[in-house]
């Protein structure tokens, strides 16, 4: 059978509503985007508490610092137990290193050089750590210069 | 003047295939790095750095008046017990808030001046801390401080009670090491 085609016939879609609608959506995932919780880590389960602080503008050169159930410290690439008294060597070491990078970048920015002025440690504790993570690891703050500490928590029950 | 159209309109139209291609592929990039997080809160802790050997002024001291509140920590980490100063009031935050709610009042005559510190153990788990936290600043107390356990004066294995009110009153703790 022979199907014959008198007219050749280019038919095309109109594109321009789809278009739109895509620019649309683009612009709305753009300024939805957040790229503050780079360093927060999902696998947290903050505490609740309703009464906390809405954090409304970030603190100036944060340092943030994770840790798990099992109370270990967790930064980019390592874990350190801090229970353990040859890691708390390490987070000490750690924590002075970070320090000093914070102070150079504060005094880039033309801040006072004095860390515990402006610089906060951000602590993401999970809900079923043991507090004595927490104590140890602002005991260890501390002593590398930091006074300002944020404890963090949600707001609402996820 | 006349202006002369021209005869052949030649239609203009602009290649829309490579445009959509890179649309799509940001509007895919923007779909996946699209997290709804929840919004997060912050106890702020404001604490001098240690200073070595120094003895505390005691003036400053004797101004404010703490209010310890004790919570202690069960063999699985729980909270088992509240203490405030040197009275057991069980294991209900609920309880922590109305009493302190009634009875707190800072120096100045209001409970916003108020201070209280707080000393858990260290196994206890820590959404007790921040929940303790949160029934005390429910029941209008906005200063809290946390205990340090490795301030040096204390030598002793266990301190009795009456070290802890001799301790909360010579203002070993963290604001004034």
């Amino acid at each position: 059978m022979k199907f014959r085609h008198s007219t050749v016939n280019v038919s095309e879609m109109d594109m321009t509503p789809m278009i739109d609608m895509t620019f649309q959506l683009i612009s709305f995932f753009m300024f939805v985007i957040n790229f503050n919780n780079d360093l927060t880590n999902e696998k947290i389960h903050l505490p609740v508490a309703e009464l906390a602080k809405p954090v409304n503008k970030a603190p100036i050169e944060p340092l943030v610092l994770n840790v798990n159930r099992d109370g270990k410290l967790e930064v980019i690439g390592e874990q350190f137990d801090l229970r353990m008294p040859q890691d708390m060597a390490r987070v000490n070491a750690y924590l002075k290193r970070e320090a000093a990078i914070i102070r150079v970048k504060m005094q880039k920015l033309g801040k006072a050089a004095e860390l515990g002025l402006e610089a906060t440690v951000i602590i993401r504790g999970d809900e079923r750590m043991q507090y004595g993570a927490v104590q140890d690891l602002i005991r260890a703050c501390r002593e590398a210069g930091f006074t300002k500490f944020s404890l963090r928590a949600n707001i609402k029950p996820v | 003047m006349k202006i002369k159209r021209r005869s052949d309109d030649t239609k203009v139209e602009l290649r829309m295939t490579p445009m959509i291609d890179v649309v799509f592929q940001l509007l895919v990039f923007f779909l996946f790095s699209f997290k709804i997080v929840p919004t997060e809160g912050e106890i702020g802790v404001n604490m001098p750095p240690p200073t070595v050997g120094a003895k505390p002024k005691s003036d400053e001291i004797e101004l404010t008046e703490k209010v310890r509140i004790r919570l202690r920590a069960g063999d699985d980490g729980d909270l088992v017990a509240i203490s405030v100063g040197e009275n057991d009031i069980g294991d209900s935050l609920s309880g922590l808030t109305q009493l302190l709610r009634e009875n707190i009042i800072g120096p100045a005559g209001s409970a916003d001046d108020a201070e209280v510190e707080i000393d858990a153990d260290r196994h206890l788990l820590y959404h007790f801390i921040v929940r303790a936290t949160n029934a005390i600043q429910r029941a209008g107390i906005k200063k809290i401080n946390f205990t340090d356990p490795f301030a040096p004066p204390t030598k002793k294995d266990k301190p009795t009670a009456n070290d802890v009110i001799r301790r909360h009153f010579s203002g070993n703790d963290m604001r004034y090491p």
